[in-house]
């Protein structure tokens, strides 16, 4: 990378590492306190415990491994590896991006990559990755989750890399498909990318063995004898859950997505849908296209906007406690079916924008929909989930950033005045974001996290 | 653009220099907003009563501020509850124990919590199974309670002697129980700021105290108010505040 193009990743790693090195730190009053506790008892084996959890709690044993050797040493280490995570994130993310031109330039795109972490909603994010807890479950398996996958779709998308990031392939399959989400999602990629690449003729034989090892710790996390007691046990908060049919879980899944991504994360969302609006109207002349997307980006806006308003005044509540309190009782309110059947209608027109991308630009309109697909089913997936109600926001913190790498991914095909207006929001939610978790960290005791 | 987060990163940076300067020297003046209490203390006539479950009456002091106790079990020996978590502190420098526990000797002591300085007589309180005058209600005498009722704000003077420099804006405060922790020795159930149960380390020093007490009677002599939590009644028999 370019000096000047690398100067943005600089700023930063900067940024970062100020912000977790000076603000971060172990909230007592949660699970950090808890682990604490359970390591400072007389006779506490890290082997024992680990054996003991993975019967009784939960298989994610690696990342239970890596959370409690952490504990045991100064938080500084826990903050410099979390920053350097954060990082890759974003580094990861402008090498994506490398594959893609458009009339960006890569500066200007490395910036809007190194915004994309920060426009992750605050619940998900502070939860996901500021929280020394919640990092091992989210952070650590995401960023896994891309060391593991990244020789694979560089070589797929034919970016130069440094070969040796073959060598922790093996190792962060094991950490990312420690996390039942991340699990799904490694799989889910590594098979889609070794098709695609066995097509373009662009497989190795390096490209194997996070395949076999990834599959090997999902097997072990979703088979733990603890993970079906964990299910159980969540399970006594959400008891209509064992009533629930197939497609009830399915419809609870996606009332889930929507009640977050509809009218919480409207700023990743609502990017993303721009972003959308702006790539069809710029591939496609005809007057019916372009029609269609203002339909489209208009019919966006009443839902997350009106539709939200309407909800949160006639229910008293917003559409994601009140989706939850619907399936809790089984009660199916007209106002709550009113809501999840213009969602839907929102969610195909997401669906027949990205067709219309991928009909004029194959390569661009199938990694958006990809990353687009992921981010939904990661979010619809806990619908088969007892839990799904029990963790927060944290949950959605693989959906916002997934949609957040579309996002960045369709920028580059943007037209360059249209872009600038975009990234320079980005840049300035980014920067608004920061700058309140700056506050919420050093003057809360228990920082607002969803 | 680069103008525009130019000065947005300027503008916060004062800000927070300013906020993180000006927020401790006025931080009681903040708490006094949010969590003063709006209570009338009456002294009229003295009147014998029959305390009765949702009654509330002033006994003792802590930090100079009157503590309001709610009746919340009936009885010939009526269970009270302090109203609002009244000061923060430890459970404990290790354990879980509450028999053990720091906190249950200060509440007992004629040195911590039951001095001259808070209360000038300690007549009407009885005590309880483990000959404790004063304790913390347990995970299961609170399941008796919803969520609302849970819940407990803190009282201004309660905040401003916290000792921390963190900001406490939420209405309610953590507080802690006398249970430990079923899978684990090294963490105390608490009570959280919007009344669920969950757990914290006995060494937390910003955990509410939400302290309870049998009366020897359920007959005493009041000397003034009606027993809501705006105008508690005021016990005689020198248990009133000064």
């Amino acid at each position: 990378m370019k000096k000047k193009e690398s100067f943005p990743l600089m700023i930063f790693t900067a940024i970062t590492f100020t912000f977790f090195l000076f603000f971060t730190h172990l909230i007592i009053k949660t699970d950090d306190g808890h682990f604490l506790g359970i390591m400072s008892e007389e006779g506490f084996r890290l082997t024992e415990w680990l054996r003991e959890r993975y019967l009784t709690v939960s298989g994610r044993t690696a990342s239970e491994f890596l959370m409690m050797s952490f504990l045991k040493i100064n938080p500084v280490f826990w903050k410099i590896f979390a920053s350097l995570s954060f990082v890759f994130i974003a580094w990861f993310l402008q090498k994506i991006c490398t594959a893609f031109s458009g009339t960006l330039t890569q500066n200007q795109k490395n910036i809007f990559c190194c915004c994309v972490p920060f426009l992750v909603f605050i619940g998900a994010l502070n939860s996901g990755a500021f929280w020394f807890a919640g990092s091992f479950t989210f952070l650590f398996p995401f960023t896994a989750f891309l060391l593991t996958v990244a020789p694979l779709t560089f070589d797929f998308f034919e970016i130069k890399y440094n070969k040796s990031l073959n060598v922790v392939t093996v190792p962060t399959s094991l950490l990312a498909c420690s996390q039942e989400q991340t699990a799904a999602l490694t799989i889910a990629f590594l098979s889609v990318l070794f098709i695609a690449a066995s097509f373009k003729k662009k497989l190795r034989f390096y490209h194997v063995p996070p395949m076999f090892f990834g599959f090997a710790s999902a097997v072990w996390l979703f088979t733990s004898p603890g993970m079906r007691g964990r299910i159980v046990m969540e399970g006594s908060s959400f008891p209509r859950f064992e009533e629930m049919g197939f497609f009830e879980k399915i419809l609870c899944g996606f009332s889930n997505y929507f009640g977050y991504s509809f009218f919480m994360s409207i700023i990743v969302t609502g990017l993303f849908a721009v972003l959308i609006y702006f790539t069809v109207t710029r591939l496609y002349e005809s007057k019916k296209a372009k029609v269609f997307a203002k339909f489209f980006i208009s019919f966006f806006v009443l839902v997350a906007a009106g539709v939200n308003g309407f909800y949160i005044a006639f229910n008293k509540t917003i559409p994601d406690k009140g989706f939850e309190r619907l399936f809790k009782n089984g009660g199916y309110d007209l106002v709550s079916i009113i809501t999840l059947i213009l969602c839907f209608a929102l969610l195909a027109l997401f669906a027949v924008m990205l067709l219309l991308v991928i009909k004029k630009d194959k390569k661009l309109g199938f990694t958006a929909s990809l990353l687009f697909a992921a981010s939904v089913a990661s979010a619809v997936v806990l619908g088969f989930s007892s839990s799904i109600y029990a963790s927060g926001q944290r949950v959605f913190f693989f959906t916002d950033l997934l949609m957040l790498f579309a996002c960045a991914v369709l920028i580059s095909a943007v037209k360059e005045n249209k872009a600038r207006i975009i990234y320079n929001t980005a840049i300035i939610l980014a920067l608004i974001m920061f700058i309140l978790n700056c506050f919420n960290f050093a003057l809360l005791e228990i920082p607002i996290m969803g | 653009m680069k103008k525009a987060i130019l000065t947005i990163t300027l503008a916060s940076a004062i800000i927070f220099c300013l906020v993180s300067a000006i927020l401790p020297r006025h931080k009681a003046d903040l708490y006094s907003a949010l969590y003063e209490q709006n209570i009338t203390i009456e002294k009229s006539q003295e009147n014998e009563i029959e305390l009765k479950k949702g009654d509330c009456f002033v006994l003792g002091e802590i930090y100079g501020e009157p503590i309001v106790w709610e009746i919340i079990e009936d009885g010939d020996s009526p269970l009270a509850w302090s109203l609002n978590t009244i000061c923060f502190r430890a459970y404990d420098e290790k354990s879980s124990d509450w028999e053990t526990s720091d906190l249950r000797e200060w509440l007992n002591s004629g040195n911590g919590f039951l001095s001259e300085e808070n209360f000038a007589s300690t007549e009407i309180i009885s005590s309880d199974k483990d000959c404790d005058k004063i304790f913390l209600l347990s995970k299961n005498q609170l399941q008796k309670f919803s969520e609302a009722e849970r819940a407990k704000a803190p009282t201004a003077s309660a905040v401003r002697n916290d000792g921390s420099d963190k900001l406490v804006i939420r209405k309610n405060c953590w507080y802690w129980t006398s249970s430990p922790i079923e899978t684990n020795s090294s963490s105390v159930t608490a009570v959280t700021s919007s009344g669920g149960f969950y757990k914290t380390l006995p060494t937390d020093t910003l955990m509410g105290v939400c302290p309870a007490f049998y009366l020897q009677s359920k007959t005493v002599t009041v000397l003034g108010g009606n027993g809501t939590a705006e105008k508690p009644y005021v016990i005689a028999t020198g248990g009133e505040p000064r």
